[in-house]
């Protein structure tokens, strides 16, 4: 059977998701809590508030070193983790998922092992304008250190990467691309399908930071053809604490350790240590056990629910909220790709966002204000920053009429 | 409900029992009457050629910019001019300052800027807002923890520069 949108839409029941969501029921500040803060991290639902505290009440133990059953029941939980994590990302093997505190900590271990070993003076990195902070940051301080440079893709004014421009810019120079999936401030999702080939046709490595890709599309890194994907398990879900670093594992098995410690070596002598392969090679001392855990039970939720019916909701949203906002004198919206995920920045003329996010607050709605971590882009479009409503797909067009209600209210008072 | 801006006492009263945003966003006039009388017509906005004492501060988080400037006349500050990138919230904070420490001596600016300070960050046992005239008006921003650091900058920043 081939649905139409509306009805595709119609099969997503929102009151019922928002139910398995506990903290979507609060008031804030006399309000009921309409939360559009999801790109900077997702709420919870049930399944992985309950499976932390089985883990806590009944399974707590250290992983990797008992013969006790519970060190034995820990240790299996913590890899079934691993294996609906790989799952979620379409990852052949469970082995090359490594667990991370977060995608920051997953692109910095990149950068400071395959990085220092195979970046060197004059080498390029390329990422694009629109890379958050993480993204950014931690290949400036590579190529600071082994006289390297940092190269950008530029956007178009609707947000969209300058594919022209890109070919040009993966030179026999490029060593690696390290480019976000979706972008957290504008919402674009790049075309990183087309992208990744041009790179790897160079023999250039790809780092595809999926951070906000994963909260909104089921991704598969066999079919992308990357070398390395990042991504947070707050996002999706999952607990804070807890990340992931997908490599490819010939790639991640030849690469340094990061941090040296328990449970990454093979043997240990002062005469010399070896160590041992993935994923303990890049997981040393005790793990956020817990975290890998409750973001395995978030993998399992997200890739529960009807995907192409939640597609179809969240765009949904996007379409609504779009519209709605556009309606609003003085509301400029940054980020019109042609495909974008429910996230989206705007300005409102004359009024700062801190004092829309301050006010909007009172009326027991979230969003995020300011840059965003992505500094270089709103200098792009000569901003310091803007507001930004994110959308999950327990969102409702009710809390949309909320969010615009609210927006006139501001508008009346300050503007 | 009336506003009296000069009067410090129904001031005091107003803040307290009204909503929070600059002591009162569910009071819509009230929050009205504050921004529009210190947030766009900022007392001391533009900066003083030539001055005595210059200086910048920011919050990196919140991307709020200060400048600052002080003309000096015989141990007391005789003027202080600004510019305020930033939101409403820190434009007022800079106006409210500058009317409430000028005047001064730099010893006593000095002290006030502080108390300001202590009592924004809640640090300050006996709520007493003697001497800093309307910027009592201020007090409700301590609901919003996030913003107390847009409210103090200029007075941390003032605070800087006279320790200097
Ligand atoms: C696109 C993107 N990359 C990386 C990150 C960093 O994620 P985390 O702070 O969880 O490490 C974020 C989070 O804001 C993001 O949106």
């Amino acid at each position: 059977m081939i649905l139409d949108k509306d009805s595709l839409v119609s099969q997503w029941d929102v009151a019922q998701v928002r139910a398995e969501f506990p903290i979507l029921g609060q008031t804030v500040n006399g309000h009921p809590l309409v939360y559009l803060d999801n790109a900077a991290t997702s709420q919870k639902p049930r399944a992985v508030i309950e499976r932390l505290d089985r883990y806590y009440r009944t399974e707590n133990a250290n992983i990797h070193r008992g013969v006790h059953a519970l060190s034995q029941e820990a240790t299996a939980a913590y890899e079934a983790a691993r294996e609906s994590v790989a799952r979620f990302i379409g990852a052949p093997e469970a082995r090359s998922c490594i667990f991370t505190r977060n995608a920051t900590e997953a692109i910095n271990l990149v950068a400071a092992t395959w990085g220092r070993e195979h970046i060197g003076a004059g080498d390029e990195i390329l990422v694009s304008e629109m890379e958050h902070h993480a993204n950014i940051v931690p290949w400036q301080m590579l190529a600071e250190q082994v006289g390297a440079t940092v190269t950008v893709i530029p956007i178009n004014d609707r947000g969209e990467l300058d594919l022209d421009a890109l070919p040009a810019l993966l030179t026999s120079r490029t060593k690696l691309l390290a480019l976000c999936h979706v972008s957290n401030s504008l919402g674009t999702i790049n075309p990183v399908e087309q992208i990744i080939p041009l790179a790897k046709a160079k023999g250039i490595t790809v780092l595809i930071d999926g951070a906000q890709s994963t909260a909104h599309f089921p991704v598969n890194v066999a079919t992308l053809g990357c070398d390395f994907f990042v991504f947070s398990g707050h996002k999706v879900c999952g607990p804070t604490g807890i990340g992931v670093l997908w490599g490819k594992p010939d790639l991640l098995n030849a690469m340094p350790p990061y941090q040296g410690g328990g449970d990454m070596i093979d043997r240990v002598s002062f005469a010399g240590t070896t160590f041992r392969q993935i994923p303990e090679r890049f997981e040393a001392g005790t793990p956020h056990i817990a975290g890998a855990i409750g973001l395995g039970a978030a993998a399992e939720y997200l890739m529960g629910l009807d995907q192409q019916a939640l597609a179809a909701y969240e765009h949904e949203l996007l379409t609504y909220a779009t519209e709605q906002l556009q309606a609003i004198d003085g509301l400029q919206i940054y980020g019109e790709a042609a495909h974008k995920v429910s996230v989206i920045s705007f300005t409102l003329a004359g009024i700062h966002p801190n004092d829309i996010g301050t006010m909007l607050d009172v009326d027991g709605i979230a969003i995020r204000t300011g840059h965003h971590c992505t500094m270089p882009l709103w200098a792009r479009f000569g901003l310091e920053g803007s507001t930004r409503a994110s959308f999950a797909f327990y969102n409702t067009l009710a809390e949309v009429d909320a969010l615009t209600a609210s927006l006139r209210k501001v508008q009346k008072l300050l503007g | 409900m009336a506003l009296r801006w000069s009067a410090r006492g129904p001031v005091v009263d107003m803040a307290a029992e009204s909503g929070p945003l600059l002591g009162m966003t569910d009071d819509p006039e009230l929050y009205r009457e504050i921004l529009l009388d210190h947030g766009q017509h900022p007392r001391g906005d533009g900066l003083l050629d030539p001055c005595d004492l210059a200086t910048e501060g920011s919050n990196a988080d919140t991307g709020d910019v200060v400048r600052l400037t002080v003309r000096l006349a015989e141990g007391q500050i005789a003027e202080m001019g600004f510019t305020a990138e930033g939101s409403a919230v820190l434009r007022a904070s800079c106006s409210l300052m500058t009317e409430a420490l000028t005047g001064q001596s730099t010893v006593e600016a000095a002290a006030k800027a502080d108390q300001f300070m202590a009592l924004l960050r809640g640090e300050s046992d006996d709520d007493n807002w003697d001497g800093l005239g309307d910027a009592v008006a201020l007090r409700g921003i301590r609901q919003f923890p996030a913003r107390v650091r847009c409210a103090i900058l200029p007075w941390r920043t003032f605070a800087r520069l006279i320790a200097q």
